[in-house]
C-alpha cells in the first residue's frame, strides 16, 4: 500500500511536461514572449515587435519547407517577412530547444475570433474607479482630474522628453516642457490616456484627451538683465517644482537667477474664454526684466509692465513679483 | 473502496503541502491597497519604519502599519527611489535624479526637486534610469538603460539596444552637490543597483545582444563592462567610429568581466537590483551576500563573491524557486527590487509591465521571511589553487563517505557577440580527483582534473546530508572562474 501511495505522490509532484507545455515554457524562459504574442493581440495595440506565433503557424502550416523555414530563422534571424523589424539570430537556443519551438509553432493557428486570449496574456482590464488614496480618477490607462490638479510627467506630444502634463479642475489643461522652462501649450476637455506610457512596453507618449486651445510662442520669455540681448537664448536650469495649493510652481534660474513660475487657467464662466496667467517671482532681482510677447496676435494684459520697443519690460518695483495674462476667446 | 480513494487522495494533498512548506524560508503574500495597479520599480524603509514605494507608473506610496498614503505622484516611470542618509526621500525618474521633499509634514510631498538632469533622454520605450543607492559619502548611484528603437507608434522596431546619446548604458555617480558624473560603461539594461557591507557597487545586466546570460557586475570608475555602444562615449573611443565595429580582441581585452554570470533560463532571465543582506544574521547565514531576484522567472537567487587577486568573482545559487518552495502561494514572477523591513523579512516588489511584460509577470508585493531555523546550503565557495573549497552552513554527516561521485561537475562560458544571448560553449564534465571534508565538517576542498579562467563551473551535488541526515536546500551552485589563485 505505501510503495503505491508514495509512486501517486511522486507522480502528482513531479508532472511530466508534455511536448506542448515544454514549448510554452520555451516561450517564456528563451525570451520569444519578448517579442511575440502566441495568439493575435486582443488590443491592436498591444501589437509586439514580431508576428503573433499563431500567424506564423497558419502560413507555414502546409508548407513542405515550413519547418526549415522556421529554424533557419530562429538560427540566422529573419527579417522582411512580417514588417520592418529584424529578428536577431536566436544563438541561445540549442538546436533541441530551438526544434522543438519551430515545431510548436507549426501547431499553432491563428484565431478568427478577437479574445481568443494569448496565453501570455490574461491581462484583466481595469475597472472604473476612484480610489480614495487618489485624487486622480483612474479609469483603466485614462487619468482625469478629480477633486485636485494633477501633475503628471509623460513624454507628451510637441515637447522635449522632458514633459510635464498638469491637469486642472473645469477641464483645462497644460504642458509645460522642463528643458526648455516654459509652457507649451493648454488643451480643453478630458487630460490624459497613459495607455502606451504605462501599458504593453510602455515608455511613450501619453494621448492628449481634447483639443488644444493655445500654442505658446517656441521661444523663452523672459529676459534678466538689458535687453540689448533679446535675440540671445538666456541659459535655462529646470530646478523642479513645488505644490502650493494643488498646482505647481516651476522652479528654474534664468542666467543664474531663481525664478518660480505659476501659471493659472481658467475658464470664464461669460462668454467661454480661457484666461492664462503667468506668475513670476525673481527674489532678489536688481536687473532690468522683460518679458518677450508672441510674433503674432495675442493680446496680452498686465498692470505690472508696459511696452517698450516690442517688449513687456516689467515695472522696477514689481520685478520681484510681477504676473501678465492673455485672454483667449472662445 | 470509495472512502479509501478518498483518504488517498487527502493523504497525497496533505503530503504535497508538507512538502511544499519551507520550514526554513516562507513566503507570504503583502497587501497592498485595492484597485492601484502596483508595479513596484523602488523600495526603501525610512529609520522610523516607513516604507517608501515608487512604481512604475509614477506614484510613490508609504505604508506603515498597514496605512498606506500616496506621498507623492506624477513621476516620469521611477525605476529607483532611496531614503538618504539623512532621511531624504530621492527617486531616479526617466528625466531626472529627483528629492522629494515634504515641507509641511504632512506626509506627501510638496517640492519635487530636481537634483541632476545631466544626462540626455529621448522617447523611447527603453530608456530607464534604473537606481538608486547612496553611499556614505552621500553620493547616489544608478545605472541608464540603453536606448530601445522604438517605431512612430511607440512599438518597439528592434530587441537591440542602443546608446546614441550620453550617457545610456553607463553607470553614474550623482555628487552631494547635484553633479553628474558618468562611471562605468558598457551596461545593456542593469535594472537596478546594489550596495555590499564595503561599499563596493554591482548591478546585473539583463541578457540580450553582447550580453550572452545576465551577470552581476563589479562597478568601478572607468570600468567597460561589455557593450560596445556605450564606448560612443567613453574618451578613449572618441574617435573610432561605430563601437560594435571595433575587433573583437580589442573590446575583449577592454571588457572586464562580471562578478557572476548568472544562467540564462535556470536562475534568470531579467534580473532585478541586487541587495546585499544587511540584517546580521536575523535572514539567515547568509551576511554581506547578495540576493536578486528576476522579473520573468519566479526565483530568488543567492550570490556570495569572494576576492581573488583583487577582483571580486563567485558563485551564485537558487535560494527560492516559485512554486517548489515556501508555504501559501509560493514566490511569483515580476521580482524587480527587494529591501530588507526593519523586521528583517525580505520585502519583494513586483513589477508588471514595461520591457518585462512577457507573460505579465505581475505587480504587487510578497515577503520572506526566515524561520530562525538554519538551512543546509552551500554558504559560499572559495576558489583553491587546485580546485574548491565549499563552505556550507552546517557540519556535514560526520559517519558518511565523502567520494567525488557525490560532485558532478561541468564547466563552460558563454559567448561574447553581438547575437542576441548564448548557448552554454564548450561544455564539459570536470573530473573531481580529490574530496576532503575539514576537521569542523563544515568544509569540503575538492580537487579537479583543470581549472580555466573565463569559465564558470556548474556543482550539482549529490546525497550529501547534514548531521541529522537532511539534505542540502539547494544542491546546485554556479562559480564564475575569472581570476586564477596564484
Amino acid at each position: 500500500m505505501r510503495p503505491a501511495i508514495f509512486i501517486l505522490l511522486f507522480s502528482l509532484l513531479q508532472p511530466v511536461l508534455g511536448e506542448t507545455q515544454r514549448a510554452e515554457q520555451l516561450y517564456t524562459s528563451q525570451g520569444c514572449a519578448a517579442c511575440h504574442q502566441i495568439n493575435q493581440p486582443v488590443d491592436p495595440n498591444k501589437v509586439m515587435v514580431g508576428p503573433p506565433l499563431a500567424a506564423v503557424g497558419s502560413k507555414y502550416a502546409n508548407d513542405p519547407k515550413g519547418l526549415e523555414t522556421i529554424l533557419t530563422s530562429l538560427r540566422q534571424g529573419g527579417g522582411g517577412k512580417w514588417g520592418k523589424n529584424e529578428m536577431p539570430p536566436q544563438s541561445h537556443l540549442t538546436k533541441e530547444n530551438a526544434e522543438q519551438l519551430a515545431e510548436w509553432i507549426l501547431t499553432l493557428r491563428k484565431q478568427e475570433q478577437p479574445g481568443g486570449g494569448a496565453k501570455a496574456g490574461g491581462h484583466k482590464p481595469e475597472p472604473a474607479f476612484h480610489n480614495p488614496l487618489l485624487s486622480e480618477k483612474r479609469v483603466g490607462t485614462v487619468v482625469e482630474v478629480g477633486d485636485t490638479p494633477v501633475v503628471c510627467r509623460v513624454y507628451l506630444p510637441g515637447a522635449s522628453s522632458r514633459a510635464i502634463a498638469v491637469g486642472l479642475l473645469g477641464g483645462i489643461s497644460y504642458a509645460f516642457d522642463a528643458t526648455e522652462c516654459r509652457l507649451l501649450y493648454v488643451w480643453s476637455g478630458g487630460f490624459l490616456d497613459m495607455e502606451k506610457a504605462w501599458t504593453g512596453h510602455g515608455g511613450w507618449y501619453a494621448k492628449l484627451l481634447g483639443t488644444k486651445i493655445y500654442q505658446a510662442p517656441s521661444h523663452f520669455p523672459l529676459r534678466i538683465g538689458k535687453p540689448n540681448g533679446m535675440s540671445e537664448k538666456p541659459e535655462l536650469v529646470f530646478k523642479g517644482y513645488r505644490m502650493v495649493e494643488g498646482q505647481p510652481e516651476f522652479l528654474y534660474q534664468v542666467d543664474g537667477q531663481d525664478v518660480a513660475h505659476r501659471i493659472v487657467c481658467q475658464a470664464k464662466l461669460q462668454g467661454g474664454s480661457v484666461s492664462i496667467t503667468h506668475h513670476f517671482s525673481l527674489p532678489g532681482v536688481t536687473d532690468e526684466v522683460s518679458f518677450l510677447p508672441a510674433k503674432q496676435h495675442v493680446h496680452y494684459h498686465t498692470e505690472d509692465a508696459t511696452w517698450s520697443s516690442g517688449v513687456l519690460l516689467v515695472h522696477p518695483d514689481k520685478r520681484a513679483d510681477f504676473s501678465i495674462s492673455i485672454n483667449l476667446k472662445p | 473502496m470509495k472512502r479509501i480513494t478518498i483518504h488517498i487522495l487527502s493523504f497525497v494533498l496533505l503530503a504535497a503541502a508538507l512538502l511544499r512548506a519551507d520550514e526554513h524560508y516562507r513566503v507570504e503574500q503583502v497587501e497592498v491597497p485595492q484597485g492601484i495597479v502596483m508595479e513596484v520599480s523602488g523600495m526603501d524603509y525610512a529609520d522610523d519604519g516607513v516604507l517608501y514605494l515608487a512604481t512604475r507608473r509614477g506614484d510613490v506610496w508609504t505604508q506603515k502599519d498597514g496605512q498606506w498614503r500616496r506621498f507623492a505622484q506624477g513621476l516620469h516611470e521611477p525605476m529607483g527611489l532611496v531614503i538618504g542618509n539623512k532621511g531624504e526621500v530621492f527617486v531616479s525618474q526617466r528625466p531626472e535624479i529627483t528629492q522629494l521633499i515634504d515641507e509641511d509634514e504632512d506626509g506627501v510631498a510638496d517640492l519635487y526637486q530636481t537634483i541632476t538632469d545631466g544626462f540626455s533622454m529621448i522617447a523611447s520605450f527603453h530608456q530607464y534610469t534604473y537606481g538608486l543607492v547612496q553611499d556614505a559619502k552621500g553620493n547616489l548611484w544608478g545605472t541608464l538603460s540603453g536606448t530601445g528603437k522604438t517605431g512612430p507608434d511607440g512599438r518597439p522596431a528592434s530587441a537591440k539596444a542602443f546608446a546614441l546619446e550620453p550617457y545610456r548604458m553607463w553607470s553614474f555617480k550623482v555628487s552631494p552637490e547635484g553633479e553628474f558624473v558618468p562611471w562605468s560603461s558598457g551596461l545593456r539594461s542593469a535594472n537596478g543597483i546594489g550596495m555590499n557591507l564595503e561599499g563596493d557597487l554591482f548591478a546585473a545586466d539583463n541578457q540580450g545582444e553582447w550580453v550572452g546570460t545576465s551577470m552581476l557586475h563589479h562597478l568601478e570608475q572607468g570600468d567597460f563592462h561589455g557593450h560596445p555602444e556605450a564606448l560612443r562615449w567613453d574618451e578613449r573611443f572618441k574617435d573610432k567610429g561605430d563601437p560594435a565595429k571595433l575587433p573583437i580582441e580589442q573590446l575583449e581585452k577592454t571588457r572586464k568581466m562580471p562578478a557572476v554570470f548568472l544562467p540564462h533560463g535556470e536562475l534568470s532571465n531579467s534580473p532585478g537590483a541586487p541587495i546585499c543582506d544587511t540584517t546580521a544574521g536575523k535572514f539567515g547565514p547568509f551576511e554581506g551576500q547578495f540576493f536578486i531576484g528576476d522579473v520573468v522567472h519566479a526565483n530568488l537567487m543567492r550570490v556570495a563573491l569572494e576576492k581573488v587577486n583583487g577582483q571580486y568573482q563567485g558563485a551564485c545559487f537558487p535560494f527560492i524557486k516559485g512554486g517548489s518552495k515556501g508555504a501559501g502561494e509560493g514566490l511569483k514572477a515580476g521580482i524587480c527590487r527587494l529591501v530588507f523591513a526593519p523586521d528583517n523579512s525580505l520585502l519583494i516588489g513586483r513589477v508588471g509591465e514595461g520591457n518585462w511584460n512577457r507573460g505579465l509577470p505581475g505587480t504587487g508585493l510578497q515577503r520572506v521571511v526566515y524561520s530562525g531555523e538554519v538551512p543546509f546550503e552551500i554558504h559560499h565557495i572559495e576558489l583553491q589553487k587546485n580546485g574548491f573549497k565549499l563552505h556550507f552552513t552546517k557540519a556535514l554527516d560526520a559517519d558518511q563517505m565523502l567520494s567525488s561521485d557525490q560532485v558532478a561537475l561541468s564547466s563552460y562560458h558563454y559567448a561574447y557577440h553581438a547575437a542576441y544571448g548564448s548557448p552554454k560553449m564548450e561544455l564539459k564534465t570536470i573530473a573531481v580527483s580529490g574530496v576532503e571534508r575539514s576537521a569542523d565538517g563544515k568544509s569540503v576542498t575538492l580537487d579537479v582534473a583543470e581549472l580555466v579562467a573565463g569559465k564558470i563551473y556548474q556543482f550539482s551535488l549529490k546525497s550529501i546530508t547534514d548531521s541529522s541526515g537532511k539534505a542540502l536546500r539547494n544542491a546546485s551552485a554556479y562559480y564564475t572562474l575569472n581570476e586564477l589563485k596564484e
